[in-house]
């Protein structure tokens, strides 16, 4: 049977309509495509983030034990130095007193030679 | 442009949009990680240093104690070495006063103040080794009735004392007796020797 104008104009419409949803459908699974890829991308930055986030803080671990080895090797040499100051200062002080009692010695002998003879 | 078109670019534009979102977002979430762990970096790395800074502190304290201490015992040291020095270079004197002029008076003197002490009547006087002749009992027993206003008898001892000066006085029965000898009065004024002599050698 002959189709008829009307049924030729049915069609069409019918064909431009599916034609239309088809459009529409592949938009939407594009957009979809897409916002899937950003959340895949937006996934990556992050984990990014965390790891740049742990070597910030290996890194300070690492700088803030570096410093604090080097403040300690320092400590050894600032101890000589207190240490050869201080024995440096204290023979002085000994060589003075050496010399100071030399001086001395005699009055000292006398006086202990007069208190065991019961003279004082 | 028709109805279609517009749907198809709403969708388009809706998902742009989104997209920029989720991107601004996660960047935005990045940044502030990124932040945070800056900051957390920084007390991590001032507390190493500063725990690191303070022990180095201490033990810089601990050693200059330590290392005062040892200086105050080397001084402690000299002086002890230059204070035996001395009383021994006076104990030296002492004996060697035995032989000298004056020695006689000494004895006597020692042998009175053991004699005053003991505060008896009848008394023993022990001499050194080869010292029997310097002074005599009787002058012992002269200068003690003298000091003590009761008189006093002093005999001489048969045995002898083994010291390099002085003199021991006894009760006759031994059983009390004042050791005056040099060797006995250099034990018994041991603190108060060291001590004057210390006050001259070290006075300023």
């Amino acid at each position: 049977m002959k189709p008829t104008p009307y049924d030729t104009l049915r069609c069409d419409t019918m064909c431009a309509a599916q034609d239309d949803m088809d459009r529409i459908h592949e938009a939407e699974t594009t957009a979809q495509k897409q916002i899937k890829a950003a959340e895949e991308r937006s996934r990556k930055i992050r984990d990014s983030a965390d790891q740049e986030a742990k070597k910030i803080l290996e890194q300070a671990e690492q700088d803030g034990k570096r410093e604090a080895e080097r403040l300690m090797q320092s400590v050894h040499g600032d101890k000589s130095k207190i240490e050869s100051t201080i024995l440096k200062d204290t023979e002085k002080t000994i060589s003075k007193l050496e010399a100071s009692a030399q001086e001395k010695e005699k009055a000292a002998v006398e006086a202990v030679v007069r208190i065991i003879l019961g003279e004082e | 442009m028709d109805g279609l078109e517009q749907i198809v670019e709403m969708i388009q534009t809706r998902a742009a949009e989104k997209e920029k979102l989720i991107l601004r977002e996660a960047e935005k979430e990045k940044k502030a990680r990124l932040d945070a762990a800056k900051q957390k970096a920084d007390v991590i790395k001032k507390g190493l240093i500063e725990k690191a800074e303070q022990e180095a502190k201490a033990e810089k304290a601990r050693h200059e104690a330590n290392t005062k201490l040892r200086a105050k015992y080397r001084l402690l040291e000299a002086k002890e070495t230059l204070l035996n020095s001395t009383l021994n270079t006076a104990y030296e004197k002492v004996k060697a006063k035995s032989k000298g002029k004056a020695y006689a008076d000494i004895l006597l003197r020692l042998a009175v103040e053991a004699g005053v002490t003991l505060g008896e009547i009848d008394l023993e006087l022990v001499l050194p080794k080869g010292q029997g002749n310097i002074i005599t009992p009787a002058q012992v027993a002269a200068a003690i009735s003298k000091e003590t206003g009761q008189k006093t008898s002093v005999k001489a001892a048969k045995d002898t004392l083994r010291a390099s000066g002085g003199a021991t006085m006894r009760i006759t029965e031994g059983s009390k007796w004042v050791d005056n000898t040099f060797e006995a009065r250099i034990e018994r004024q041991g603190n108060t020797v060291r001590d004057r002599a210390s006050e001259i050698l070290f006075s300023d």
